[in-house]
């Protein structure tokens, strides 16, 4: 993958500025096509949230109805869907999602919280560590290395999550959250790459003034790339806690224990479990996942968009 | 010079060594030792409980005639074939659409970008229920049309069971495939706001047309971002799992249907039997093939990629 | 999107670096002090017992769990609703970190036996008064697989034809009398679909794939079988497998499949709801285990249902020898697991009369074992228990194919009922690559199983 590496564009973000490669439909045109994608693309969305707010024989209308019917019942309805009630013995009186009797949401959300940051931090520190000894450090071999740091990325996963199985068995870690986190603390070759590709563009000037100071690699590495690659840092972190808030297949192959299952895998087994789990509560549950991350979404839609333009351009 | 630049070679070998040794010992104990595990299962009959019984090559003698094998091979490739390509297309239209600088284009671009931040279990949660037959949302939508097609020519269309029919299960999967492309969509994007000004101007004074333009121009300009984000889908759409494991209960669809590599690769390492050995000479086999699908890609763009030097 | 300029940090970037700092913090905070697993008394040993059941069956047998834990302090069972458990349950033994008990199914015993991952208990069980004769004869060899046995059946349930009276009554037909053979099966469905605009489907008599676990059983019903234990053959291919498929295929070439699929699609996959399809009535007959009765029960407890022996050809018609599928549940003890006095105490505990016939009630299944308490039929919630025992007793019951390769086996089955139902090739054609595969399938494991017994004799034999 490093054999041709194309021209590096320049990344600018939302740009306000009049772009050269513009389309020239009218504006109406435009805006229609626009408009009709932009619903298309959000009804999905909507349409879960509507679902989790009726009433399980509001679900079976056809056509299909976007509010509960009467609309005043919907804070009730959403408090039923989304939490439920539950008597003094702990014992369920209204299903909800929240205080379902055997998926425990509530911790799965907490397993999933506890590998999001221990995996992220060890994700954060180790590639930072890596991709300077990439970008800083000149030493023998170092092209025919980071050529298989790139080449990694292109190992699926499935590939090697039989034998992985067969490792962490062999370590003990079955039956424990460890398989899920401790591998973070490896570094990626994705994020590797990304750093790395962020570091080469703070300018070497910068390091041998330090150097002169009488600074060591270390100091370089923690008072002057650390501070200045915050932004990258904060990429490599946001989607990394990404990666863990979807994992499924991961999840899935190495935890044996309900008690310990993350919020994707208790999503899937929700909905699998034998039975059934009506429509409505589906849906809340499902919100219920999606929420947070479009949250943070929202609130850091810079730094995300900034990253992915990054990834594809790497070439 | 900086600290990295100076000393002798053995020395910065040493110094390099060290700051890379977290990705070292991670790439040799989570990626090449199992790797190579896998190929020594992959000679053997291995249940997990019972002791692995070394029998040479007969696991992937067997693949070749294992039905499910080639089921599973000819679902995955339709799959890879029909996301990557409309895919890309879609995501470069899209992202043709989104370039321009109009008041609100900002809340064009999320819409388009946000499903791309649905984790899969969800998103295929929402989708089976989209995709019912009696009470999904999609066939609610096509039912007028129908009802007017019907009455005008005397058929009878109806909306599918799109994940309970066979047949409908793979447009169905692509289609959500492609609620998902947001992500190329914004790289798309990018690559388009980086092709220089001056490269419109000589083709404007060349007399060129905007579609001549495009294709001879703008196509051209962003071709290694469009390698690289097909190589990168290629390898996504190979290793599909979660939303067909996810909208089929594990069991892999209608006529096996929805059946996919990784799926049959879970089936065989957790599933029947366990068939470790099995599922280990499918792994090898998944990853030749991801490796071959590169390099023919690259083998492809020698022709068409242009790069500026 | 994008309102800041890229230069100096606006108010709305601090505003949001504090939202993302806060959300971080309340995460993090979740993280350490959130809710965790389900405590433990100290000073007492604690074991994981893994169960399938959820829902009413898993509140059940929850509630023994909690009345054991009450009634002695040395042992603290905790009780999980496991999903895929039989997968889970293998792959956390092979991992050498297993339950302490599992509840897996009849079904499941070849393939944990063969792989030794259960703890053999014939002689623990046979000191305790709870050997074979302690069980109902029709049951007593689903816990064993090749001569030994590998757990205890402490549920059991057969397969039947409900029926909604109601249904019955508006059609027009005997409300107490269930169809018999396949023919007055037909009729009967016949007279209870209903038609909506456009040739919509509004109710259907008998669906086939309703409730869509088994899909494999309906060769029996015509007298053919599925495996042959001795022989180790399949034997999906034979003729009378092939006559009940190919009327399984008459339902979608009467009403078209698409449309059957279509109107299915409402309710499938919804066994606990009331939306369930012989529950909502849009199923006037459906074919389903004892258990349907706890979801009548709580989705609509005024449903006036009964149940007879699934209907069967006519040439095998025989009112003393119903045929239905007999499968039991089976508790059993992983091997590996460091507590296995305190998992057989529990187990044991679990198959006294009372806690056996209590949880048999409240699943609304028969009792597996040989004699039952005087009250147990008067206190029984399902009105057609009789039915299911009957069945049960019956030489022509059923079982699962009883080999490892059954998961595979089924999955043939899970996934070529849709070639069949769609009309895509005739029973005819499917059976017979169904059996060859699976055949193919059981050669191998058979192959590789002298191979091990061969090695093993050797290494005996050095020794």
């Amino acid at each position: 993958m490093t054999v041709q590496r194309p021209a590096q564009p320049r990344i600018p973000l939302w740009p306000r500025k009049r772009s050269a490669a513009e389309t020239a439909l009218p504006r109406w045109v435009a805006y229609t096509l626009l408009t009709v994608v932009s619903v298309v693309y959000i009804l999905p969305l909507i349409w879960m949230l509507s679902t989790s707010f009726k009433p399980e024989n509001q679900t079976q209308t056809n056509p299909p109805t976007w509010l509960p019917d009467p609309v005043s019942i919907l804070p009730q309805q959403a408090y039923e869907n989304y939490v439920g009630t539950v008597d003094e013995q702990g014992r369920t009186e209204i299903r909800g999602v929240w205080t379902d009797p055997v998926i425990d949401f509530p911790l799965y959300l907490r397993n999933t919280l506890i590998v999001a940051a221990l995996s992220v931090t060890g994700m954060v520190i180790s590639s930072a560590v890596v991709a300077f000894g990439f970008a800083r450090i000149k030493w023998p071999g170092r092209g025919i290395t980071f050529a298989v740091v790139l080449s990694t990325m292109m190992i699926p996963f499935p590939v090697i999550m039989a034998p992985l199985f067969l490792i962490f068995r062999s370590l003990d870690w079955i039956g424990t959250l460890l398989p899920l986190w401790v591998p973070a603390w490896f570094a990626n070759g994705f994020n590797i790459f990304l750093l790395r590709q962020f570091y080469m563009s703070i300018p070497k000037e910068l390091d041998e003034a330090a150097t002169i100071d009488g600074c060591s690699q270390f100091g370089i590495f923690w008072r002057i790339i650390l501070p200045l690659s915050k932004p990258a840092l904060a990429v490599v972190a946001l989607f990394h806690f990404m990666f863990v808030w979807n994992d499924f297949l991961g999840p899935l192959v190495f935890l044996t224990h309900q008690e310990d299952f993350t919020l994707a895998l208790g999503l899937q087994l929700y909905q699998s479990q034998a039975g059934a789990t009506p429509w409505n509560l589906l849906m809340a549950a499902s919100t219920m996942v999606v929420a947070p991350v479009l949250l943070l979404f929202f609130l850091t839609q810079r730094t995300f968009v900034k990253g992915i333009a990054t990834e594809g351009i790497k070439g | 010079m900086s600290a990295g630049e100076t000393g002798s070679p053995s020395r910065r070998l040493f110094s390099g060594l060290a700051w890379i040794s977290p990705w070292l010992v991670g790439f040799l104990v989570f990626l090449a030792f199992p790797l190579l595990l896998s190929f020594r299962y992959s000679l053997t009959d291995y249940s997990i409980l019972e002791s692995p019984l070394p029998i040479g090559l007969e696991n992937y003698r067997q693949l070749l005639d294992d039905p499910t094998f080639w089921k599973v091979m000819w679902n995955t490739a339709v799959y890879a074939i029909f996301t990557v390509g409309l895919g890309t297309v879609l995501a470069i239209l899209l992202a043709s659409l989104l370039n321009r600088d109009i008041p609100g284009i900002g809340i064009f671009r999320t819409a388009i970008f946000v499903p791309t931040l649905v984790p899969l279990v969800a998103a295929a949660m929402v989708w089976m229920w989209l995709f019912n037959g009696e009470l999904g949302l999609i066939n609610a939508g096509l039912r007028p049309l129908f009802t007017v097609v019907n009455a005008a020519l005397g058929t009878d269309f109806r909306g599918p069971a799109w994940l309970e029919e066979a047949a409908w299960n793979m447009p169905a999967l692509v289609i959500m495939s492609l609620w998902m492309v947001g992500r190329a969509v914004v790289i798309y994007l990018a690559a388009l706001q980086g092709v220089p000004q001056d490269m419109y101007e000589a083709s404007a004074i060349d007399g060129m047309g905007r579609a001549r333009r495009f294709w001879h121009v703008t196509l051209p300009m962003i071709s290694p971002v469009i390698l690289f984000n097909v190589i990168i889908a290629i390898i996504d759409a190979w290793q599909v799992f979660a939303v067909p494991y996810v909208m089929t209960r594990g069991i892999g669809g209608p006529e096996k249907a929805m059946y996919f590599y990784s799926h049959y690769l879970y089936d065989n390492a957790f599933l029947f039997g366990p068939r470790m050995g099995y599922a280990c000479a499918l792994a090898w086999v998944q990853l030749a093939i991801v490796l071959c699908l590169t390099g023919l890609t690259f083998w492809v763009s020698r022709r068409y990629v242009f790069y500026r030097s | 999107m994008a309102g800041t300029p890229e230069s100096g940090i606006s108010k709305l970037d601090i505003t949001r670096r504090a939202a993302v700092g806060a959300l971080a913090a309340a995460g993090l905070g979740f993280a350490l002090f959130g809710p965790r697993g389900r405590r433990e008394p100290e000073g007492r040993v604690v074991l994981n017992y893994w169960e399938k059941w959820t829902g009413q069956e898993g509140d059940a047998m929850r509630a023994v769990v909690d009345e054991f834990n009450a009634g002695q302090d040395r042992i603290y069972v905790r009780y999980f609703s496991m999903s895929l458990i039989e997968q889970k349950a293998m792959i956390s033994i092979a991992a050498g970190d297993p339950p302490d008990l599992v509840g897996l199914g009849s079904w499941d015993v070849p393939i944990f036996a063969e792989t030794d991952a259960l703890l053999p208990i014939g002689d623990r069980l046979a000191a305790a008064g709870l050997g074979p004769s302690h069980y109902a004869a029709p049951v007593r060899g689903l816990a064993g697989y090749r001569g030994q046995v590998w757990g205890v059946p402490n549920t059991c349930s057969t397969i039947a034809l409900y029926l909604n009276r109601a249904i019955l009554k508006e059609v027009g037909l005997d409300p107490n009398r269930a169809p018999r053979t396949i023919a007055e099966l037909d009729e009967y469905n016949e007279r209870m679909m209903k038609f909506g605009g456009g040739g919509r489907i509004e109710r259907a008599g008998f669906l086939h794939r309703e409730p869509g676990w088994w899909n494999w059983p309906f060769g029996f019903y015509f007298g053919g079988r599925l495996y042959d234990q001795d022989t180790d053959k399949a034997y999906a291919g034979m003729a009378e497998n092939i006559r009940g498929y190919e009327w399984v295929q008459s339902y979608p070439e009467k009403y078209g499949p698409d449309r059957l699929t279509v109107f299915q699609s409402a309710f499938i996959n919804m066994y606990n709801s009331e939306q369930q399809g012989f529950i909502s009535g849009k199923l006037g007959m459906v074919m389903h285990g004892p258990f349907l009765v706890n979801v009548i029960r709580v989705f609509k407890p005024d449903l006036d249902y009964f149940a007879a022996p699934f209907p069967v050809e006519d040439s095998v018609y025989d009112a003393d020898r119903p045929i239905g599928m007999l499968e039991s549940d089976v508790l059993a003890i992983p091997r590996g697991t460091p507590h296995p006095d305190e998992a057989f105490e529990f187990l044991a505990y679990t198959q006294r009369r009372d806690v056996v016939e209590r949880l048999a009630i409240a699943h609304c299944k028969p009792s597996p074992l040989a004699s039952t308490s005087d009250t147990f039929a008067a206190r029984h919630p399902n009105r057609s228990i009789e039915v299911h025992n009957r069945l049960a007793q019956s030489e022509r019951a059923f079982l699962v194919p009883r080999t490892r390769i059954w998961p595979f086996y089924k999955r043939e089955f899970d996934t070529e009922i849709s070639t069949m139902w769609d009309l895509k090739a005739p029973a005819a054609t499917v059976l017979p690559q169904i059996e060859r595969r699976t055949q193919a399938e059981l050669d191998r494991v058979a192959a590789k199983r002298a191979q091990r017994e061969a090695i093993a004799a050797d290494e005996g034999g050095d020794a």
